[in-house]
């Protein structure tokens, strides 16, 4: 369990008071309104502060959900997206959906879908590529060793 | 006016002519429903097919091309809930929460039957009440667009089911980020850290496809060992005529939905997005049970819906009458005017008739083909509902790198989708809604060139308050925003005083 309240008032006093110190040398018409948004959100801040205080919100971190699966994605589409300018777009999405059909199935014990949803990710994967590339012409990420 | 109109009438039903609006349609639906790629890139891309045609056959594919992709926006927001264009940010609210329930087809059906409703209303008006609308819509100026974007942000209220402080923090966070980049006005160089690529700012589709996509994917995976899949979808026959009459009863929802979206469409620079936000806002407000709204009612998809279609006859009212482009998608219908030889403006009711009218019945005529493509197909598309999550979540994460990059060619977009993807997931356990972050990244921008500019003329003319306060737009929209602001705690203790009475 921990203070959600106080977690996101901390967050945003401290994004108010970096945002302030580089607002402090806009000029007077391109600040103007930067400067009464932080003030505004700085205000707001202020305010979840106090009920985070005397009326806090309590979140549960470990609910029901997996959260150990949560960042083994999100770590896999970040490796991904970093992945895109060295393999290119069409190498690096086909890895994202073996990997992740391959650690969402195994881990739920549904193995017997993992060849079905990977294989189906591959086929839609070259579909849209193709589709993409040559049919709409609208250009894909490249990537060093696979164009 | 009647020759003309009822020749272009013939023309439009005409072979290959309609064959031209239906294959439109068809891209339109198809492109609207892929996250990332707008209306206007559509419009964009099919405009060098439209060179060595007759004008009227491209001008009628282009107009099919832009009603079906503002519906096929629904699809995605109702199945991933990730709106498929700008346009459809709105209907996720509903769409999701009742593809959940297992109502996937009745949300899409009710997308189809209140953007059809949505886009004939429009029409009727563009081919009526065009001039006086567009000159309504020049009497706009900064203080004006600045009160209306406060109006706008006062949907907050409506967003924040759960905490309206939230809400508000999620909303001012939104217009924050949308300082990032060149100044509109000064030319200061803001919050870039050296990035050159952050000059032109945060793309509002980029930070749309990371709050909205990724926080579902992350959130699907973290219930994938209670749920395989994000719902359970089987087709029951009569689902469509059981939607059909409940909306048909609930007209004040259509036309109030379909006036507001028509109204944002003429206004310059006010596009779907804001229209279908408004609309929303609307509905929950007229609604005898608000408490639906967010939960998975259609009514809240058709509001949206009715909304974003109707805003594009709209759009094109000012472009038509007064050759002023109001949105990017009627800059790209002024680019192929033009490139077929007509010029916008009292000619082209004239001498151009034929062509001009056939446009604006093209408009209500794909609003009837969209219908019937949407209901055919919405069996078929909450089907997807089914696939296991294993599947759904690689895939939506494949489409939103698609749809970043495609926005401007530029992988920095599709690292910005990322983070605004961790950045929206987080805000999520924190309890930040989304909605209203977007919604500041919307608004932002209109507002901030309102009120600078505002500023200038007011000082120029003698007092910056006189501006803002004394115009009689400015006082309409500080009035509205007053009420819209308010008007939840006025709902609520007007229902308190009614259980009491």
């Amino acid at each position: 369990m921990f203070n959600s309240d106080l977690t996101a008032a901390s967050l945003l006093l401290g994004i108010c008071t970096l945002t302030w110190a580089r607002a402090m040398h806009f000029s007077p018409m391109g600040g103007v309104f930067v400067r009464f948004v932080i003030g505004i959100l700085a205000l707001l801040g202020f305010i979840l502060l106090l009920k985070g205080l005397w009326l806090p919100e309590m979140v549960l971190v470990k609910g029901t959900g997996d959260y150990r699966l949560v960042l083994l994605v999100a770590l896999l589409m970040t490796f991904y997206v970093a992945l895109i300018p060295y393999l290119g777009f069409l190498v690096a999405s086909i890895l994202l959906f073996a990997l992740t059909c391959w650690l969402l199935d195994r881990r739920a014990h549904a193995e017997k879908h993992f060849l079905r949803s990977c294989s189906a990710g591959i086929g839609l994967t070259l579909l849209f590529f193709f589709a993409f590339k040559y049919g709409l012409s609208v250009p894909l990420p490249m990537g060093v060793l696979w164009g | 006016m009647l020759t003309q109109a009822a020749i272009a009438l013939g023309n439009i039903f005409a072979w290959p002519n309609f064959g031209f609006l239906t294959l439109g349609t068809l891209v339109g639906i198809v492109v609207g429903c892929l996250p990332g790629l707008t209306a206007t890139m559509a419009l964009a891309l099919l405009v060098p097919f439209t060179f060595t045609m007759p004008a009227m056959q491209g001008l009628i594919m282009l107009g099919g091309l832009y009603i079906g992709a503002m519906y096929g926006g629904a699809i995605s927001a109702t199945l991933i809930n990730t709106p498929g264009t700008p346009s459809a940010i709105a209907t996720t609210f509903d769409g999701f929460p009742l593809a959940k329930k297992g109502m996937a087809q009745h949300s899409l059906v009710a997308a189809a039957y209140s953007s059809m409703i949505g886009g004939l209303f429009g029409t009727v008006l563009l081919l009526f009440l065009s001039p006086p609308l567009a000159r309504m819509a020049l009497q706009f100026g900064p203080a004006e667009y600045f009160w209306m974007a406060v109006f706008g942000l006062t949907i907050i209220a409506t967003l924040s089911t759960e905490s309206i402080l939230k809400g508000l923090i999620g909303g001012a966070l939104g217009l924050l980020l949308s300082t990032v980049g060149i100044s509109p006005i000064a030319g200061d160089v803001r919050f870039t850290f050296g990035i050159p690529s952050l000059q032109g700012g945060i793309d509002l589709i980029v930070a749309l496809i990371g709050f909205f996509s990724l926080p579902q994917v992350l959130e699907m995976v973290e219930e994938y060992h209670v749920n395989k899949h994000i719902g359970a979808f089987s087709p029951k026959p009569g689902i469509t005529l059981e939607v059909v009459k409940e909306l048909t009863r609930k007209p004040g929802l259509l036309l109030r939905s379909s006036l507001v979206g028509t109204i944002v469409g003429i206004i310059p620079g006010a596009g779907g997005n804001i229209a279908s936000l408004l609309s929303y806002n609307e509905a929950v407000r007229w609604s005898s049970r608000p408490e639906e709204f967010g939960q998975g009612t259609i009514d809240g998809v058709a509001a949206a819906e009715a909304a974003n279609n109707a805003v594009v006859p709209g759009a094109l009212t000012p472009l038509l009458t007064l050759g002023i482009p109001g949105s990017p998608a009627a800059a790209v219908f002024l680019g192929t005017l033009l490139l077929h030889g007509l010029r916008p403006g009292p000619e082209l009711f004239t001498e151009f008739g034929e062509i001009t009218y056939a446009l604006i019945f093209s408009l209500a005529v794909s609003s009837v083909v969209m219908f019937v493509m949407g209901v055919c197909g919405s069996q078929w598309f909450a089907r997807m509902i089914n696939f296991p999550i294993s599947f759904l979540a690689p895939m939506v994460t494949f489409l939103s790198v698609i749809g970043s990059y495609a926005i401007r060619n530029n992988y920095l977009d599709v690292v910005a989708m990322l983070g605004f993807g961790f950045l929206g997931y987080v805000s999520r356990k924190l309890g930040f809604h989304p909605g209203p972050i977007v919604l500041g990244l919307i608004l932002g921008p209109m507002a901030e060139q309102g009120l600078v500019q505002g500023m200038i003329i007011g000082r120029a003319s003698g007092s910056i308050i006189q501006y803002f306060f004394c115009r009689p737009l400015s006082a309409v929209f500080i009035l509205l925003s007053f009420i819209s602001a308010l008007w939840p705690f006025l709902a609520k203790s007007y229902r308190r005083q009614m259980k009491r009475g």
